[in-house]
């Protein structure tokens, strides 16, 4: 762990930029890659199920911050994705960076579904249609646009570990 | 790795999120109003930084060039403001003349939204005036494209959570401009439809509506009556239909205001209305006011 709070703290950072900086100026119709799910499935890969919970649980708090009116429910969901990519750290061969791609995609779609789920139910708005107009791109652009940190993390050995 | 030290990390992971689990849902549960005070306080601490420094680096890289569009604007708006001020003096002649009182100009105070990307779920968005304004709830908040939300929380003397329009707890009373007919204006699934007109009424695609002051509701309050002032642009038609089951038709409407990205908006103060000289006690005497 302590070997990699550097990369972590460097992955945050850039998420954030991304988040705020770059996803906009990449976004398609409104919908921009989720690079904080990115860096959640990363450290979950990376460390395990704990560091990926507690970080997907201070993202979704930051988050948040934003809605206020669904105060809790990005914090729940994102340590949700967080704790079940980590689980399955040790079970996946990380030799390839669509492993980590496809994890993004799908990560981000259940994430994104169990929040629209709550979310609509909280609010009242439809399932539905966002979910076909924002969720699904959604996923399949953060999983394609994850390749790229996926073979940087790769490269870098981010993912090896000792059993 | 032993096995003892395997089941130990499997035991703090699923503690872990136990508890980020029960703290996601008692602030899933919390009422509204305490929910935007922790976010308040939290937003405080966590993103407040942050976002004032981005702000700050993203202004500096603009005002050359909104300058610029500025100066222009001034040029137009001084070749205009001398017929725009003539009409406005033969109006208030003949509104005079029938014995309509003026009850002051629409006033309009520039504030900042901390958090300038908003997504499609945002409903709340919180506010910061560089000096306290005189807030009052409801009091609506417009872009300079058109109407964006009203006064939710106010949380500091310069501070406040704004509620957007694109909240399904806002309806706004609107009139269409070209005819003058009434609606109430609701954000439904995602999409913008005005309600109330009747399926026989001249309705068209293109038609801009603008708020009518006379309603201005919230599904659990009707206390906030007439706080909006009227002509404050909202949007335009962009589909009318009149559904066989329906006694009314089905307009929807393209908000003026964008709520994807914004930097700042515009607290409206005063109603810049007229009204009769026998209901100005009324009026006077009313707090919205």
């Amino acid at each position: 762990m302590t070997r990699n709070i550097k990369a972590i703290t460097f992955l945050i950072l850039l998420a954030v930029i991304g988040s705020t900086i770059v996803g906009p100026l990449i976004s398609i119709n409104n919908i921009s890659p989720d690079f904080l799910m990115m860096v959640i499935v990363i450290v979950a890969l990376a460390e395990g199920a704990f560091a990926a919970t507690i970080l997907g649980f201070l993202i979704g708090i930051v988050l948040d911050l934003s809605q206020p009116e669904l105060m809790g429910l990005h914090a729940l969901c994102c340590s949700l994705a967080g704790f079940s990519i980590g689980k399955l750290r040790g079970r996946l061969i990380m030799d390839s960076v669509f492993v980590v791609g496809g994890l993004v995609a799908i990560a981000v779609l259940s994430y994104e579904m169990l929040y629209l789920l709550i979310g609509s139910g909280v609010v009242g708005n439809e399932f539905i249609r966002p979910f076909f107009t924002r969720v699904i791109p959604a996923s399949i652009y953060s999983g394609l646009i994850s390749i790229p940190f996926a073979s940087l993390c790769l490269l870098f050995g981010f993912f090896d570990y000792e059993d | 790795m032993p096995l003892s030290q395997n089941s130990k990390s499997a035991t703090s992971s699923t503690l872990a999120l136990g508890i980020c689990l029960f703290i996601s849902l008692v602030l899933l549960v919390l009422p509204l109003e305490r929910k935007v005070v922790v976010a308040d306080m939290l937003s405080d601490i966590l993103t407040k930084p942050y976002l004032t420094a981005y702000n700050f680096i993203t202004d500096i890289g603009k005002v050359n060039r909104v300058n610029d569009e500025l100066m222009a604007e001034i040029v137009e708006f001084r070749m205009n403001s001398v017929s725009v001020e003539r009409v406005a003096r033969e109006r208030n002649m003949l509104r005079e003349s029938i014995g309509l009182t003026s009850q002051g100009s629409l006033e309009l105070i520039p504030c900042e939204i901390r958090q300038r990307e908003l997504s499609a779920d945002t409903r709340l968005v919180q506010l910061r005036c560089p000096v306290a304004p005189q807030w009052k709830e409801y009091q609506p908040v417009v872009s300079v494209d058109g109407l964006f939300g009203r006064v939710f929380k106010i949380t500091a003397p310069n501070e406040a959570w704004i509620e957007l329009l694109t909240s399904p707890n806002v309806s706004v009373g609107c009139e269409l401009s070209r005819t003058g007919l009434l609606g109430v204006l609701q954000p439904i699934a995602g999409q913008f439809e005005l309600s109330l007109i009747g399926r026989d009424e001249d309705v068209n695609v293109g038609d801009v509506i603008v708020t009518s002051g006379v309603i201005e509701s919230n599904n659990s309050s009707t206390q906030n009556s007439s706080s909006m002032p009227r002509g404050i642009p909202v949007g335009t038609v962009v589909e009318v239909s009149s559904p066989p089951d329906r006694i009314f038709k089905s307009i929807l409407v393209e908000p003026a205001a964008s709520f994807n990205k914004l930097d700042v908006v515009f607290l409206v103060s005063g109603s810049g209305d007229w009204f009769l000289e026998s209901n100005k006690q009324e009026i006077d005497n009313d707090p919205e006011h």
